[in-house]
């Protein structure tokens, strides 16, 4: 064995020595970082139940009814308030096992008739523009 | 000799001595070399050896690091897993609202052995929870064993309390705790578990196997509840058992096609929360349990028998002119017309004498047999604990059918009613009643109890009903709602109690495609001012029936048929000899 062969088997070993070493604590330090995480994951979890049991608490149609009649003036949809998108735009709308055409009855429908123009739809009283 | 030139070094001092000690130098030389070459070779052998093993374990090395790379969420998965599964699942309605869930929450123990002292610790404890008695506390923390429980599930507030107290021997266990974020909403469908998390009422109950611990918890319980509908048939009742002064009330909204309950409340009910407090009254569930004679909306099952057996058809009818004496009985009409009524006339005006003789023509058998079909001489088969078992007379005598005809003489619960009716207007299909929400792909299996054509006629009485008859006061424009009234007296100790009502609307919607059924009973409703002193059915649970359908047809996606166009469809005439005009 020459001198330089010792050396180099030397040098080698101790950069491998120090490889290992290296691998070896980033392999701990991302075993704690895995360790964190995972307790970390099922914290979150846990505040995640805590909200959404909290979510579900604060919306209890109760609580949203009672804040609705204090706050806004919202109230019952009333069936005349209601339409399919079919009978805005002039199709008819088969409704029951009659299949009688009602979207154009006068009585349960908004009393100002939509007139479709082009892309935007027209009421008496102002415009709405439609996403195309 | 030639060795001298590829020896080692250390073998070149033994050839230089050599040259200087002749015969025995050489000799040496030789033994020397046979020493080396041996340990050469033992060298060699023995490098091949471990170079091999380290080959070997680059190989692996470099198969487990370069060439199989491991997945490194699949590395971070591994070992996560068991620690969900101390859970118990959770509860949600049909559309994942959150209805039951657990919450992991502190509980406060002790290890007797180790307190400093049990007096002043009992004290203090006792200051932070005033609701434990202190004797019975210092009698725990004086005991032998080694572990007691002194609070369980702890308001951080209070854990923070306890542990500020700085005292040895008490202990906190991290424990999962049973939530109900929607109080008192759907109260007997969702139950409640003990302390120990086991279900003891409700669905709790019903599916702990389910739920239970050690199940899979990631995957909640989807009832067929959609708490919308809950809610509006809660307020509903509600309001009308404070408007009318009614001791109680029982709910259910019922998907009269797949036989999902969208809604079941009896009240007075109680919040989940805090079961133990409540009164054994609050916790009777009325719907499913309890069993009532529900009065004239059985007529609508003794007119689909009529119609059914063919013993008479829309045109034909029965003469209501005398009451009918019977044994020590009289039956009479509330609504007397005193004359010839039609069969559409008999379910419009409510004629008790008209159902009885119906139900007389169809025979005391057929009428069993169809009850039995119907589903109301059998407990329901709904995924409760709380399922009542109806009451029907044991000898089925001739008075018996006359009275069974208009609801009195067989006791079932509102539930049973409910799916009941479902089976009359849905083409004539009985659905068993389920709290789970069906997939919709999921085939509904039914059994046949009475022809299309039947369930079709009934459709429509049932509207003329709410069109022209006793349930006016349930109609909703645009839902084309029908239905039926009921007035039972309830039964006393001597007969039935004159001023003791169950009133009640069976009601289905829209009548042209029922797909919803609704029905509400109000007990012992008292009349007011706005009712003229009535409580029956039409004054009482008909409003409020049509108020629950106004609410919830919207959120159903029902949508709004116009009333003179469809109605046509529906619309039979009441078939009247008389030409008079009536009203109501």
């Amino acid at each position: 064995m020459t001198p330089r062969t010792g050396i180099l088997a030397i040098v080698l070993a101790a950069a491998m020595v120090y490889g290992l070493y290296e691998v070896e604590h980033a392999v701990r330090r991302l075993d704690r970082e895995l360790k964190d995480l995972r307790t970390h994951v099922s914290q979150e979890r846990e505040a995640i139940r805590v909200l959404s049991a909290e979510w579900s608490y604060l919306t209890q149609p109760a609580r949203l009814q009672d804040l609705v009649a204090r706050h806004s003036e919202l109230r019952l949809i009333a069936p005349n308030q209601t339409v399919s998108t079919a009978a805005l735009f002039g199709e008819t709308d088969a409704i029951g096992d009659g299949g009688e055409a009602v979207a154009d009855a006068a009585a349960p429908l908004p009393a100002v008739k939509p007139v479709v123009q082009g892309v935007r739809v027209t009421y008496v009283g102002g415009e709405h523009g439609r996403d195309q | 000799m030639a060795v001298t030139s590829d020896l080692p070094e250390t073998a070149t001092d033994g050839v230089t001595v050599s040259h200087q000690e002749g015969r025995t130098a050489i000799r040496l030389l030789g033994v020397r070399e046979e020493a080396l070459q041996t340990g050469r070779n033992r060298v060699v052998v023995a490098g091949l050896i471990f170079a091999m093993l380290f080959l070997a374990l680059a190989v692996r090395l470099t198969d487990l690091t370069v060439l199989r790379e491991a997945d490194p969420n699949l590395l971070a998965h591994r070992g996560a897993v068991a620690e969900q599964t101390t859970r118990r699942a959770d509860i949600v309605d049909r559309n994942g609202v959150l209805l039951a869930t657990d919450l992991r929450t502190a509980s406060l123990a002790a290890d007797p052995k180790l307190l400093l002292s049990a007096e002043s610790t009992a004290t203090a404890l006792v200051r932070i929870f005033p609701e434990l008695s202190q004797p019975a506390l210092l009698k725990k923390l004086t005991g032998e064993t080694r572990f007691v429980w002194i609070k369980r599930h702890l308001t951080p507030r209070q854990q923070h309390a306890a542990n500020a107290l700085g005292m040895p021997g008490l202990k906190f266990v991290k424990e999962w705790h049973r939530v109900y974020p929607h109080g008192s909403l759907a109260a007997h469908v969702v139950g409640y578990t003990d302390v120990d998390g086991k279900g003891i009422a409700g669905v709790e109950k019903s599916f702990n196997t389910e739920l239970a611990y050690g199940g899979d918890a990631d995957f909640p319980l989807h009832l067929s509840i959609d708490v919308r509908v809950q809610h509006a048939l809660r307020d509903e009742l509600h309001q009308a058992m404070t408007r009318f002064g009614a001791a109680g009330a029982a709910g259910v909204v019922m998907d009269a096609n797949s036989g999902e309950l969208l809604a079941l409340t009896s009240l007075p009910d109680f919040d989940l929360n805090h079961p133990g407090s409540a009164p054994e009254a609050s916790r009777f569930n009325r719907t499913s349990l309890g069993v009532y004679e529900l009065g004239s909306v059985f007529k609508l099952f003794t007119a689909a028998m009529a119609l059914d057996s063919g013993v008479v058809d829309l045109s034909g009818g029965f003469d209501a002119s005398k009451p009918i004496h019977i044994s020590r009985f009289t039956i009479r009409d509330d609504h007397a017309k005193n004359r010839w009524l039609s069969v559409p006339e008999i379910v419009a005006y409510s004629s008790n004498i008209g159902a009885a003789k119906m139900a007389m023509a169809v025979g005391a058998d057929a009428q069993r047999d169809y009850l039995d079909r119907f589903g109301l001489l059998r407990p329901s088969s709904l995924e409760l604990p709380e399922i009542g078992s109806p009451l029907s007379p044991v000898r089925w005598r001739d008075i018996n059918v006359m009275t069974v005809a208009f609801g009195h003489g067989v006791a079932v619960s509102p539930l049973q009613l409910g799916s009941g009716i479902s089976a009359l207007v849905n083409g004539g299909i009985m659905v068993p009643p389920t709290l789970l929400k069906r997939s919709p792909d999921m085939p509904v299996v039914g059994t046949r109890v009475v022809s299309r054509r039947t369930s079709d006629q009934l459709r429509r009485l049932m509207r003329l009903v709410v069109a022209e008859g006793t349930g006016g006061k349930a109609d909703v424009t645009g839902y084309l709602v029908g239905g039926k009234t009921g007035t039972a007296e309830k039964a006393g100790h001597r007969g039935y109690r004159r001023t003791a009502l169950l009133s009640s609307f069976v009601a289905a919607f829209p009548m042209n495609k029922p797909k919803y059924v609704v029905y509400v009973l109000l007990d012992e409703p008292n009349g007011t001012k706005d009712t003229f002193g009535f409580a029956s059915a039409g004054w009482t649970a008909a409003p409020t029936a049509g108020r629950v359908i106004a609410r919830i047809a919207p959120l159903l996606d029902v949508a709004p048929a116009d009333a003179t166009t469809t109605a046509n469809a529906l619309d039979i005439s009441l078939q009247k000899r008389e030409r008079k005009s009536e009203t109501f």
